[in-house]
């Protein structure tokens, strides 16, 4: 590792309280400094629940929750159906427009500022604070709007994703070539591939990691809910495989914020609660990783 | 887009189990009880395939037109939309078939008509006892798939009758079971994908 990686990674790590009380622990945004909580929302497939009024309600419910235990940074795309307008709805319901970080991304071959606009008119927000190019899907196109959508104030960070390990190496093009806020990307006790290139370089090159699938879209989850929690785990204070694989993807010293989705009040108590409490070291972190393989 | 090999199947659906089946049962709601009119639509098919008189053939092309028709827009276009990117394009095809039914419809036909293959028997009573499903998967009625409110009933109906009816010239029977074929397909792997 060299020395300047270890220096952010040591520094990014040292933001972040080991035993948090009060306010939920954050991490800054390394292009502004901007403190942003380490567990956000994700709303793949969960958020999409079309017209049905008690579905949105649930959902609505979900992100007071989530507000409540001091979350603010929530994802979605033009890709997950219904959600940007949930979401909408759930913001007003929880009076929550001021206090959200909203992410979202732009996810067309075409016209991208419109559908931005589309989007922000689902979420009702004046302004997006982070748009991502979805997938890498057009960046050539939608980057530089990006990009000219900050300089006008239209937005605050510009990022990319991808998803499940795909154009990892077009992606790192992208991270070492243009000038971005935010990346996002898998990374769960599974999916370690970003830990060889990805995240070093994002720590190097001072780019937030937003981390979606940290639960396989919860396949992780129910493999290992076949296995009892490991006495160990509560060294870390997990009382869930999913506190254990949550405080696994944020206590890596580059990531910024995981997205986990759930459509659950409780799952996502549980999961802003990992984002408390004390954080493995990189031993216990590789122990994790190891235990987890082996089951 | 080089990394089309690096999908699954799984990463294609956009909803979980619980928001299509609230969703069915939503649309279920909406029109009922006319569905239960449709439910008896698979047995005029039947008796139409069977007939002597072109008129009937033309009448059963006719009311799968209009299921198709009506699948396409009261689901595809108005409910499945809300929730699947793609449902425009398969509330499209479903307008697709309908006038190709239509068309078929309007051509003229062969004199003789033979009795319908078993398999067209076959379709034909999957297609009218298909809402069964829903009670003997553990699902609720309100969540029962009908011909003509729901796409594999219609589906499996238009393979019966356009096997069956063999006053339908063959390359006119093929091009109308080639939209049902992909139909059952795609319902087929939501089915799996959303058990």
């Amino acid at each position: 590792m060299k020395r300047r990686t270890f220096i952010q990674w040591s520094t990014l790590a040292a933001a972040s309280p080991v035993r948090a009380q009060g306010a939920p622990p954050t991490r800054p945004i390394p292009s502004t400094g901007e403190a942003i909580q380490r567990v956000g929302l994700g709303t793949w497939i969960t958020f999409n629940v079309g017209q049905d009024p008690p579905a949105r309600a649930r959902c609505a419910q979900v992100m007071r929750a989530f507000f409540d235990a001091g979350g603010r940074l929530i994802d979605s795309s033009p890709m997950y159906g219904s959600a940007q307008g949930v979401i909408g709805e759930g913001l007003r319901a929880a009076a929550a427009l001021q206090r959200v970080f909203s992410a979202d991304k732009v996810w067309t071959s075409s016209d991208g500022a419109a559908q931005v606009e589309a989007s922000r008119g689902h979420w009702q927000l004046p302004r997006f604070d982070l748009l991502q190019v979805h997938n890498l899907l057009a960046w050539e196109k939608q980057l530089p709007l990006l990009q000219r959508m900050k300089e006008r104030g239209q937005l605050r960070y510009v990022g990319i994703t991808t998803s499940e390990g795909r154009r990892h190496r077009e992606f790192e093009q992208l991270m070492r070539g243009h000038a971005l806020d935010f990346v996002q990307f898998t990374y769960n006790l599974l999916d370690r591939e970003a830990e060889e290139r990805l995240l070093p370089l994002a720590a190097d090159r001072g780019i937030a990691v937003l981390v979606n699938r940290p639960f396989q879209e919860g396949a992780l989850l129910r493999r290992l809910q076949r296995h009892p929690l490991p006495a160990w785990a509560a060294e870390i204070e997990c009382t869930s495989w999913a506190q254990f694989a949550l405080k696994f993807v944020i206590s890596h010293p580059a990531v910024t914020c995981a997205i986990p989705a759930t459509r659950r009040v409780d799952h996502v108590r549980e999961n802003m609660a990992a984002a408390r409490g004390r954080m493995p070291d990189e031993a216990l972190r590789r122990r994790m990783a190891s235990h987890v393989a082996g089951l | 887009m080089t990394e089309w090999w690096t999908y699954g199947l799984s990463d294609f659906l956009m909803f979980s189990p619980q928001a299509y089946w609230r969703l069915v049962a939503r649309y279920n709601a909406a029109w009922w009880p006319a569905q239960a009119l449709a439910t008896v639509a698979p047995l005029a098919l039947l008796a139409a395939m069977r007939s002597r008189h072109a008129w009937a053939a033309r009448a059963g092309l006719l009311l799968l037109a209009t299921g198709w028709g009506w699948l396409g827009w009261a689901f595809h276009w108005q409910r499945y939309a809300e929730i699947f990117l793609a449902a425009p394009w398969t509330a499209a095809a479903c307008a697709l078939q309908a006038l190709l039914l239509v068309m078929v419809a309007a051509l003229p036909l062969r004199g003789v008509n033979r009795q319908p293959a078993a398999a067209a028997w076959l379709l034909a009573a999957l297609a009218l006892l298909y809402p069964l499903l829903a009670p003997l998967t553990g699902h609720p009625w309100a969540e029962a798939e009908v011909f003509g409110f729901m796409p594999e009933p219609t589906a499996l109906a238009t393979l019966g009758a356009v096997l069956g009816c063999t006053r339908i010239a063959g390359p006119a029977r093929v091009l109308l079971a080639i939209l049902p074929v992909l139909s059952l397909a795609l319902g087929a792997a939501t089915r799996v994908l959303i058990a």
